[in-house]
């Protein structure tokens, strides 16, 4: 199902309402109707891969009962690799396959020797590489004895597909949310017009940002060959538009979603077109992403706390293994290998903690040294995009090296008024609200109640006016 | 948890109702201007109920193209005769649309002697045109219009008619400019092949798809018997072209000849009628030069022998 979708429309006043109002005398039938309705929300798309769900989640809840029970460094850290192997081993196969195939046999090809492999066709179950890394970081947190393994199968069940956040994040911590499903929920009428506000703030970014940078986008992608340089620059800008749109738009949209039904989730993006180097770039965006990698990996590898060649090696793991998470195409791993490349001068100055507090914190508008560092970081985290976006390798060669053709100079040839429009407000809004936890939190205007509804009412009337309600599902589905 | 329900209740009563204010108030200020078939590429803006024209156009580009400014004068002043031109340029209308628009009309009572279906082959392999949302977007809300739409089965429907509603609050709407006068004067300087091929990538967006082809075909059919129980005797003609025959021109020309078969439609092939680039402002649209030939020297005639 959708978030912008009329399905979804119904579907989550239904479950407000059933879940308050009728399920709410039992925090354990609460948590079983919320199993249920994120059952749902997910067989919308396709049942039989709700096997998969469950698989994962009776394998990790089995697992961490067994790493309580067991006090054996040896026999613990067989049960945590039954863990990784079962759930790694489901993205392996589902995912990354064919990917594997197909490289071995390119490879083979490079040297001369033409083997024929099978390949198999297999959809990618959506959100795959988000619940199995959500319920992985349940079995290490256990094995770390950083968390209590839980004996409640309904809660784990519930924690590891709770509907907001099952196909794209935020990649939640059992350490964070898996307590909260321990709790009496009340309602929180605070919490909840947040979370009206910010699914709003998360549909703009969606269907309004996004869904129109998305038709521009695929027509210069796909035809980049036969457009001018500057066309390819406006196309390349609009994608890092329409991506973080998207993915930024259903984090809030998630997030969103959760605080209705009581529960708090991790902030997924922080503003990070306003970040000022790459570093600060990268604790900006999905950050429920890197700091499972930065836990789970990083810290693990040794982190910063080694030799000046490990951290390179250890930021270079870190990226490349991010940038493949996102897809089985040797473009994402170019992709994380190129932020890489970007993070490393950070790394060797020890620069890279340099931008940790709000730019142009407490001022209206950013020195003309800070609005610099802004536009190179986007500069170069747009140029890392074509990576992301493009097809094969060699169309991002192609296109980059059509981009910085003299043509660059060329008038672009498409129309942008509207997208132009709605971005400026976007980037406007964004920048006045980058404090805070989404761009429609007005804690300083809470008394005004007329202007808090004028502002509403306007978001809602672009939105209904400005937005593409064509069903376009968010890129990260697909991840 | 009351008083969040009672804002949510509150919101979604207000916000619908101050929306289809604004929507109608918007739609009303450009449907007092004063418009004609010449200067608007909408249809509701200027026909009022109760009218009889002797012919009206029916199809893409190539029918609206009669009637752009200076053209429809034109052709009434050469065939001596009123003409009502409801063809939709622009790849926002198919074969569904233009029979819905048809229907519209015949409900408000309008009389039409003659209607000329200008049947581009393009048009007939199109079904991304039946699934445009934006259809109706050059049209003022009207009620009857909301309503006959919602009756009638239609691709895209809700989409079309959020598209409809909503683009009356865009800034398009406000401008409402017709098609440009100094495009439809300009000339062709010469025949560019590459600039054909472009062109057919674009008018063929669905490719050649034969399915497609037989349900447009069965909608055309559709619009015939309409036309019929209401007293107008359909042509068909093919448009000329400067290249002559697009892809996909026999099966259009023997399906034409098929509906001449089984109803009173006639149909008239005038692909190849027109060669001359300095009739045309690009390689299918005549300019109004074009349009001045044509219809002295081929509809005219057509006329005469109906």
């Amino acid at each position: 199902m959708l978030f912008n979708s009329i399905e979804f429309a119904i579907f989550l006043p239904l479950v407000f309402v059933l879940y308050w109002f009728v399920v709410n005398k039992n925090l354990k039938i609460q948590n079983l109707f919320l199993i249920i309705a994120s059952y749902v929300f997910y067989a919308w798309w396709d049942w039989r891969f709700l096997s998969l769900i469950i698989f994962s989640s009776s394998v990790d809840f089995l697992v961490g009962l067994q790493l309580g029970k067991e006090n054996s460094p040896q026999r613990r850290k067989l049960f945590l690799l039954t863990s990784i192997i079962a759930n790694l081993g489901l993205l392996a196969f589902f995912k990354y396959f064919n990917f594997f195939v197909n490289s071995f046999s390119e490879a083979f090809t490079f040297f001369g020797f033409h083997i024929s492999v099978a390949r198999l066709s297999i959809i990618l179950p959506v959100g795959i590489s988000f619940y199995t890394f959500q319920t992985l970081s349940y079995t290490i947190d256990v094995y770390r004895r950083k968390l209590e393994p839980t004996k409640s199968i309904v809660s784990f069940f519930a924690f590891v597909s709770f509907f907001p956040q099952l196909v794209a994040g935020p990649i939640e911590r059992a350490t964070n949310l898996l307590h909260q499903f321990f709790k009496p929920r009340r309602f929180n009428y605070s919490q909840a017009t947040d979370g009206m506000r910010q699914i709003l703030w998360g549909l703009f970014a969606k269907v309004v940002i996004a869904d129109n940078c998305a038709p521009l986008v695929n027509d210069i992608f796909s035809n980049y060959d036969t457009y001018p340089g500057s066309t390819l620059a406006i196309g390349a800008v609009l994608f890092a538009f329409q991506i973080y749109g998207d993915f930024s738009g259903y984090s809030n949209i998630a997030i969103g979603t959760a605080k209705l039904f009581g529960f708090s989730l991790m902030q997924n993006f922080a503003y990070p077109y306003f970040s000022r180097d790459i570093a600060e770039f990268w604790r900006r965006w999905h950050i429920s992403l890197s700091t499972w990698f930065r836990d789970y990996v990083y810290i693990p590898l040794g982190g910063s706390r080694t030799s000046l060649e490990k951290q390179i090696r250890n930021v270079f793991v870190i990226f490349v293994v991010s940038g493949f998470w996102h897809g089985a195409n040797w473009t994402f791993i170019a992709w994380g290998f190129i932020n890489a490349v970007y993070f490393l001068p950070l790394l060797l100055l020890k620069r890279n903690r340099r931008n940790t507090n709000i730019v142009a914190e407490n001022r209206l508008f950013p020195s003309i040294y800070e609005f610099i560092q802004m536009s190179f970081t986007f500069f170069l985290s747009t140029l890392a995009f074509v990576f992301f976006r493009s097809e094969s390798i060699s169309d991002a060669f192609s296109f980059i090296s059509h981009l910085f053709s003299s043509s660059l100079f060329d008038l672009p040839q498409v129309r942008l008024t509207k997208q132009i429009s709605l971005l400026l407000l976007f980037v406007i809004i964004e920048w006045l609200q980058r404090d805070k936890k989404h761009a429609l939190e007005f804690k300083s205007l809470l008394n005004h109640r007329y202007l808090r509804w004028v502002i509403y009412f306007s978001v809602m009337l672009i939105l209904f006016v400005f937005g593409n309600f064509n069903k376009t599902e968010f890129i990260y589905f697909a991840f | 948890m009351k008083k969040f329900i009672y804002k949510i209740l509150l919101i979604s009563i207000l916000f619908p109702l101050l929306f289809v204010l604004l929507v109608l108030l918007s739609s009303s200020y450009i449907d007092n201007k004063e418009f004609n078939n010449a200067n608007t590429e909408s249809n509701l803006l200027f026909i009022q109920s109760d009218m009889s024209y002797d012919i009206a156009f029916m199809g893409i580009s190539h029918a609206r193209n009669f009637s752009r400014y200076g053209n429809k004068l034109i052709m009434e002043k050469i065939l001596g005769k009123s003409i009502l031109n409801i063809g939709k340029g622009n790849g926002k209308c198919g074969v569904d649309g233009q029979l819905f628009y048809l229907k519209y009309f015949y409900s408000k009572n309008i009389n039409i002697d003659t209607i000329i279906y200008v049947l581009s082959p393009p048009l007939l392999y199109a079904d991304y045109l039946n699934r445009a949302s934006n259809t109706f977007n050059d049209e003022p809300v009207r009620w009857d219009f909301i309503s006959l739409y919602l009756k009638t089965i239609s691709k895209n429907k809700y989409q079309r008619l959020l598209s409809y509603i909503s683009s009356k609050l865009k800034p398009g709407w406000f401008l409402q400019y017709g098609f440009p006068e100094e495009r439809l004067k300009s000339k062709l300087n010469k025949i560019d092949t590459a600039a054909i091929n472009e062109g057919f990538n674009l008018a063929y967006l669905d490719g050649l798809n034969e399915n497609i082809f037989d349900d447009n075909c069965e909608t055309i059919e559709k619009t015939i018997q309409l036309a019929e129980q209401n007293n107008s005797k359909l042509i068909f003609i093919i448009p000329p072209a400067v290249f002559g025959k697009w892809p996909g021109h026999d099966r259009t020309l023997s399906f034409c000849k098929k509906m001449n078969e089984l109803y009173t439609t006639d149909y008239y092939d005038f692909s190849e009628s027109i060669k001359q680039p300095k009739f045309y402002f690009d390689h299918h649209h005549l300019n109004s030069e074009g349009v001045k030939y044509f219809t002295k020297h081929y509809l005219f005639s057509l006329f005469e022998a109906n």
